[in-house]
């Protein structure tokens, strides 16, 4: 945990409970966070209020800063996935979380990109979308104000993949 | 199983306290109409209703709770970009009771005993806000992979786990502003989604025992002026009143009082004083019973009990 975030917690927590940064072992959100308010254009303080750490060697996850948690039974799991560890990819969930206020690498799916999108089928964008994206790598998708998820996007060619688990796919198509 | 195919036979034992008992049978007999309710982490009620009406999804808001709407029976709520982005929960309208009544605020410390597969647990989250701190416990390992991907698709940060008895939770943990005790029952109230079950139930099968041990643990881990909410899916006294009255009677004088289980818009009858030669205290009134036929609905059980100063 850095300095900065000792600072910013109080360690006084009512009898029987601990502060999470207690619990948890953070991880500095100066390597993650940046990057990722870099990417899309998020407000800075947009990850202030969480501390990120490593459940699993799959995801890092975000936990609100302020949570108690009980000195006892030990507690197994705190907050949210955030990001894919390999990839430092967002998770669908917090793409949907925060994806709302992305200003950049965000765009619009059409209507009939929609299946093709859900289903992770690479399909490739109109030139009004292309404007809507600085660069390759990944991307927000929205449709009609809804934040769907990640996708995958190759600038040289202007296609894409969408990357919403098979697990999330609603049955629609 | 057809539905004129009810086992009807177990639930004959409560012809005497369920009013209008031929409304009683004929609505268990008919399909249940899926609810959800708004995400207000990320939309608002009026926008999701809009949203549904968009996409051709008829929705009605409940009477007693205009977060929430119930869908045309046929509609298939997970099927939607509207799921899939988490503007909406699926839950049972009865299911939805318990939270309301516990009415945890935001920045509060609130504990669900039993909580897989986690939708009370989010309902709670989401009605404080996504602060303050909630405790997710379940003794059921394999029911944590739900809990977990329940909170990951509505975007819920202020959520803790854990696996333990709840009827045996350790003496060192804190007190918490809201405690729930959503306990496991005989679910005889589920019988319109899942007819099967009228098949498996007896009276052997009543799980007073643990239900005790959970309702006596969620007092004592409940903080002076908190509140406990016990709720069930069953009709059975023996799981509801009996529980909450042998609670009352072993209470120091003045350490636990009933508050009225009472939503406007939602039809309940009271809880039973007397069963099978048993009585009750006069408190239990202030339950609520709550039959399908009242709100077109499941069968549930609620009690709102506060910790006081003696």
């Amino acid at each position: 945990m850095s300095s900065d975030q000792a600072l910013s917690i109080s360690s006084s927590a009512p009898p029987g409970f601990l502060p999470v940064h207690e619990v948890i072992e953070a991880l500095p959100g100066k390597e993650f966070f940046p990057p990722l308010e870099e990417r899309f254009g998020f407000p800075p303080e947009t990850f202030e209020p969480f501390l990120l750490y490593r459940p699993n060697s799959k995801v890092l996850s975000i936990v609100n800063r302020d949570l108690l948690v009980p000195v006892q039974p030990p507690s197994r799991y705190f907050g949210m996935p955030l990001l894919h560890q390999k990839a430092r990819r967002l998770t669908t969930g917090a793409t949907q979380r925060f994806g709302r206020s992305a200003t950049r690498n965000v765009f619009d799916l059409r209507d009939e990109q929609l299946e093709d999108f859900v289903m992770g089928r690479e399909f490739t964008l109109a030139e009004s979308q292309l404007a809507q994206l600085a660069s390759g790598g990944f991307v927000i998708a929205r449709h009609r104000g809804l934040v769907l998820g990640q996708a995958s996007f190759r600038a040289a060619d202007g296609t894409l993949r969408g990357l919403v688990p098979k697990s999330w796919r609603p049955q629609l198509y | 199983m057809a539905a004129t195919d009810l086992p009807l036979y177990h639930l004959l034992r409560y012809r005497d306290i369920i009013p209008d008992w031929d409304a009683f049978v004929a609505a268990l007999e008919r399909p249940q109409a899926p609810v959800v309710w708004t995400n207000t982490l990320r939309t608002t009620p009026g926008e999701l209703a809009r949203q549904l009406a968009d996409g051709g999804i008829e929705a009605e808001p409940l009477g007693w709770n205009p977060e929430a709407f119930r869908l045309a029976v046929e509609t298939r709520p997970g099927r939607s970009l509207l799921f899939l982005t988490g503007q909406y929960h699926v839950q049972e309208e009865v299911s939805l009771v318990p939270v309301v009544l516990l009415d945890p605020r935001p920045g509060e410390r609130m504990l669900d005993l039993c909580a897989a597969p986690g939708n009370k647990t989010l309902q709670a989250a989401v009605r404080m806000a996504n602060s303050g701190s909630v405790l997710a416990n379940d003794l059921n390992e394999q029911r944590i992979g739900v809990i977990r991907r329940n909170i990951d698709r509505l975007g819920v940060s202020c959520v803790a786990i854990s696996t333990t008895d709840a009827g045996n939770l350790p003496r060192d943990c804190g007190l918490f502003d809201r405690v729930l005790a959503d306990v496991p029952c005989s679910c005889e109230g589920t019988s319109r989604r899942n007819p099967e079950v009228l098949t498996r139930v007896s009276a052997a099968g009543y799980k007073a025992g643990a239900q005790l041990a959970i309702l006596r643990k969620a007092l004592a881990k409940c903080r002076v002026g908190g509140r406990v909410v016990y709720s069930t899916c069953t009709y059975a006294p023996e799981e509801n009143e009996v529980v909450v009255d042998r609670i009352l009677r072993e209470a120091e004088p003045g350490t636990v009082r009933m508050l009225p289980a009472r939503l406007p818009g939602l039809r309940v009858e009271p809880g039973l004083d007397a069963w099978e030669g048993e009585t009750f205290s006069p408190e239990l009134r202030q339950a609520a019973r709550i039959y399908p036929h009242l709100n077109n609905s499941g069968g549930f059980f609620v009690a709102v009990l506060e910790r006081t100063t003696p």
